[in-house]
C-alpha cells in the first residue's frame, strides 16, 4: 500500500480542480449499517496493529535463532507477501548456516490509515525497527553483518484482519525512506 | 499522442539533494545483515541518477536501455554466495517525453456559448475546462509521479480561420460580461453553415520520485480535446402575431 496519504491527497486535489460552477444539490448519505467495525477507534486500531507486530518480532526472531528452521510458526503472525518473503528468506537462513542472536525491537508507531468499513479491514502504520541488539553470524560462528546495515529502519506496514480467526496479520511492509527513525 | 519541441519549456533548475526511498521486498534475514533494498534517486534538469542498494530492480537493463548507463558492483553477481556486503547498482538516464508515454491524463473538455448553434456576426465563447492532472506509475521502474499542467490551447473553428491561447478562457458568466460579448477566446463566424470545431491542448509535464523535487521534462504533449459541431444561422428582427411556436403559420413565421 505505498503512497497512500499522497494518493489521497491527490484526488482530494483534483476534486478541488474540477468544482463546478452552480451550487451544489443538498445530498443526504444514510449511514451503511452493514459494515461493523472491529476496532471501535484508531486508538484500539493501533494498539492493536502493535500487538501484532511485537508477535511478528517475536516469532521471527525465534525462527532466525534457530537457522530458519519451522519457518511456518509464522503463519500465526503474517500472511499475504510478506509471509512469503520471509518464508523464502528463512529458507535460503537455513541454506548458508546462518543465525541470529539477540532480539528486534520496534517503537515510535503511529497510524497511518484504519477504515472500518473497508473489507478486509486493514490498518496501515508506521514504525521504527530497530536490531541494534542483533547479530548474525555464519556457520563458523562469525559476524556477517554487513559494516553498513542501518540498526534503525522506518517502516511503512499493512496489517490484514483475519476474521475466521478473530487476529490481525501483517501481510506488507515495506522501507518508507532513509529518514532518521 | 503528439510530441512537440518546445523551445520555453527549458527552465534553469537548481539540482536537489538526493532523496531515497525503497523499492521491493525485504525480509527479516535481508534487513539484519545487510540492510533492505533502498533507492538513492539524483535529479537534475535532464538526468536521472538511480543508485539502489541491494535493489536489482534499479539495475535492471530494460529500465535504462539504450539511452543510460548502468554500472553494478560485484556484489551484484548472483552467482556470489560470499559477498555480504550490500551491492550496489547506478543508472544514470536522461528522462524525456517517451518515458512517460504510459502516464495517460485526461484530455480537455471543449465547451461553447450557445451550445450548439450561434449567430453569425456576433461573438461565440469558446473554452476549455480541465486543469492540472498527477498521475502515478513507474519511471526507470521506480515508483513516480507525473504533474501534466495545461499551458497551450489551439482552436481551429472549421471557417479556416484558428487561435492559440495561453489560456483555456471561460464562460461568459465567469468573465462578468454579457451573451455574445467578445472574450479573450471568443469567435466571429461570417456567414451560415455547420463548422466542426476542434481543440488541441499543450500539456506541461514534469516528474518526481518519492520525497524528491517536481523536475520539468523538456517539451509538451499535444492532447485533442472533444469536437464541437455549431450551426450558424442568422438574427433578424421581424414582426409576427403570435410566438411562432404557437401560430407557425402566422405572419413573420
Amino acid at each position: 500500500m505505498p503512497r497512500l496519504l499522497l494518493a489521497a491527497g491527490a484526488v482530494v486535489f483534483l476534486i478541488a480542480m474540477t468544482g463546478c460552477d452552480g451550487p451544489s444539490p443538498h445530498v443526504t448519505v444514510a449511514p451503511t449499517p452493514s459494515a461493523t467495525a472491529v476496532f471501535a477507534s484508531d486508538e484500539e486500531a493501533l494498539a492493536a496493529a502493535e500487538a501484532s507486530y511485537a508477535a511478528y518480532l517475536a516469532i521471527a526472531d525465534e525462527v532466525f535463532a534457530d537457522g530458519g528452521a519451522d519457518a511456518e510458526r509464522l503463519r500465526e503472525v503474517a500472511t499475504g507477501d510478506l509471509l512469503e518473503t520471509e518464508l523464502k528468506g528463512f529458507k535460503d537462513v537455513t541454506e548458508k548456516g546462518w543465525r541470529s542472536t539477540g532480539g528486534s525491537t520496534f517503537d515510535s508507531m503511529v497510524l497511518q490509515r484504519y477504515d472500518p468499513h473497508a473489507r478486509p479491514q486493514e490498518i496501515t502504520v508506521y514504525l521504527c525497527d530497530d536490531i541494534s541488539a542483533v547479530d548474525v553470524v555464519g556457520p563458523d560462528g562469525t559476524s556477517v553483518v554487513s559494516p553498513t546495515r542501518p540498526s534503525r529502519t522506518l517502516f511503512q506496514a499493512t496489517f490484514e484482519y483475519d476474521a475466521t480467526n478473530d487476529r490481525l496479520l501483517i501481510s506488507d511492509h515495506e522501507v518508507w525512506s532513509d529518514e532518521a527513525c | 499522442m503528439l510530441i512537440r519541441a518546445c523551445a520555453f519549456a527549458l527552465l534553469l533548475l537548481g539540482v536537489p539533494g538526493p532523496s531515497a526511498t525503497a523499492v521491493g521486498e525485504c525480509s527479516r534475514q535481508l534487513l539484519e545483515s545487510t540492510g533492505c533494498p533502498t533507492v538513492t534517486s539524483t535529479l537534475n534538469p535532464t538526468d536521472v541518477t538511480l543508485t539502489g542498494i541491494n535493489n536489482s530492480n534499479v539495475g535492471d537493463p530494460s529500465n535504462v536501455s539504450p539511452r543510460g548507463s548502468i554500472t553494478l558492483d560485484d556484489c551484484a553477481d548472483p552467482a556470489s554466495t560470499t559477498c555480504i556486503r550490500p551491492y550496489i547498482a547506478t543508472v544514470t538516464a536522461p528522462v524525456t517525453l517517451a518515458d512517460i508515454a504510459s502516464f495517460r491524463p485526461d484530455p480537455a473538455v471543449d465547451h461553447s456559448e450557445p451550445n450548439g448553434w450561434t449567430i453569425a456576426g456576433l461573438d461565440t465563447n469558446f473554452y476549455a475546462t480541465g486543469g492540472r492532472q498527477i498521475i502515478y506509475g513507474a519511471l526507470l521502474g521506480q515508483p513516480t509521479a507525473v504533474r501534466f499542467t495545461p499551458v497551450g490551447w489551439h482552436w481551429s473553428y472549421g471557417d479556416g480561420a484558428a487561435a492559440r491561447h495561453p489560456f483555456a478562457g471561460g464562460t461568459w458568466a465567469a468573465q462578468g460580461v454579457r451573451e455574445f460579448d467578445p472574450t479573450s477566446t471568443s469567435h466571429v463566424y461570417g456567414s451560415y453553415g455547420t463548422y466542426s470545431i476542434d481543440l488541441e491542448v499543450d500539456l506541461a509535464a514534469e516528474y518526481q520520485f518519492a520525497g524528491g523535487s517536481w523536475v520539468e521534462i523538456d517539451g509538451v504533449i499535444t492532447l485533442s480535446a472533444n469536437r464541437l459541431v455549431i450551426t450558424v444561422g442568422d438574427a433578424r428582427t421581424v414582426l409576427v402575431e403570435r410566438e411562432c411556436t404557437r401560430n407557425p403559420a402566422g405572419p413573420g413565421c
